[in-house]
């Protein structure tokens, strides 16, 4: 039950179908995988910053807080860690989901809140909702692969694009201003 | 590890520029984003020291457009190069798809290089990464300087898997592209996932 190619479908059902908070939905919000590639965004922020961006400083400023807490000599975990980065009315907060062997992090960007507390605790239960959805979609697609593997030889090792011409290439980089 | 949404027909990859310190992997990325139009580009994010030396990484979100009905999105991410900065580079070599290896040609900076792709080859098979099986490709950096270590000399000290190799005066764009655009294909091409 790894990497699933489905992810980005059961992504987009459950932020379609969950009922976001109305306080919540003023933030910006965004659900990266560990590398910082963004699944969903609920971007409010100003345009000057990318969701790419955006997300590959969330995943950044996560993976590194985890290294530093590597640091802690006392290795007890009742609970996950969070990330926090606040004053009292605004800041970023991150909190992390993992579903079998893979980890999500869902970030907050908020400001000008008079009840962070409230908002961050909507986040914690967003995410909850979320790897519970999402373990549970895992499973039911799991199992429906093992079944089709037993009646069915497949190739879903194959590469995606194979061979891949230079003219093909070309196409692709002719952004590049000369 | 590359990502591909069936939903919206996306691809995004990373591809890491690694190399010894001052060796020309965020200048790479800056030619990059200097000569990319506009619609193409996203914002380029430098986490650096006081004197512009990096501290964290340079990370630049490039959207190429589309191949065969996916729209192809490469993320390119500069490592320090500093030697203490060694546990930064182990974090953002994680889920990697690509790497270009930036040597310095100065010989006196051979010392330097050896040490770096040593220390590529440690990170990665701490992330669980077979060096042979990522695709790799060399970039000879500044070749207009005076004092430099021969290509051959390069490549037999650096190259033993003979992938491709490139040299390049990236403050100058040379070579730059013509790197990028090779790392792109053996990325691309090593994509996984047949439809389902």
């Amino acid at each position: 039950m790894s990497a699933n190619k489905n992810i980005p479908k059961y992504v987009e059902t459950f932020f379609k179908s969950c009922e976001i908070d109305e306080k919540l939905n003023r933030y910006s919000f965004f659900l990266i995988r560990h590398d910082g590639v963004v699944l969903y965004h609920n971007n409010n922020l100003a345009d000057s910053l990318s969701k790419s961006s955006i997300g590959a400083l969330l995943g950044g400023v996560w993976q590194a807080a985890r290294a530093l807490a590597d640091f802690i000599p006392k290795k007890e975990f009742k609970e996950g860690y969070r990330l926090s980065f606040d004053t009292s009315a605004q800041g970023i907060y991150i909190v992390p989901i993992t579903v079998s062997t893979e980890e999500f992090y869902l970030g907050l960007i908020y400001h000008d809140e008079v009840n962070p507390g409230f908002i961050k605790n909507k986040i914690r239960e967003m995410a909850t909702s979320f790897g519970e959805y999402l373990e549970q979609e895992l499973k039911e697609s799991f199992e429906k692969k093992q079944t089709q593997k037993d009646t069915t030889a497949n190739g879903k090792n194959d590469f995606l694009f194979g061979d891949i011409t230079d003219s093909e290439m070309d196409r692709l980089f002719a952004f590049a201003k000369s | 590890m590359s990502f591909v949404n069936y939903v919206t027909k996306e691809v995004n990859c990373k591809i890491v520029y690694y190399g010894p310190g001052l060796g020309g992997k965020t200048t790479n990325i800056q030619y990059v984003y200097q000569k990319t139009s506009g619609d193409s580009k996203g914002n380029i994010i430098s986490l650096n020291t006081e004197n512009e030396r990096t501290l964290f990484f340079d990370f630049l979100p490039l959207d190429l457009g589309e191949i065969r009905g996916f729209k192809t999105r490469f993320h390119l991410y500069t490592v320090p190069g500093q030697v203490f900065y060694e546990a930064s580079r182990k974090l953002i070599l994680r889920g990697v798809d690509g790497i270009i290896f930036v040597a310095d040609s100065q010989v006196e900076r051979m010392e330097s290089n050896i040490e770096s792709l040593k220390s590529l080859e440690r990170n990665l098979i701490d992330q669980g990464y077979d060096i042979e099986k990522v695709p790799l490709v060399m970039q000879w950096n500044k070749r207009d300087l005076p004092n430099i270590t021969s290509v051959k000399d390069l490549h037999e000290a650096l190259n033993k898997w003979n992938v491709p190799e490139f040299e390049a005066v990236a403050i100058k764009g040379s070579g730059v592209f013509d790197t990028l655009k090779t790392i792109s294909k053996l990325v691309l091409m090593n994509l996984k996932g047949g439809l389902e």
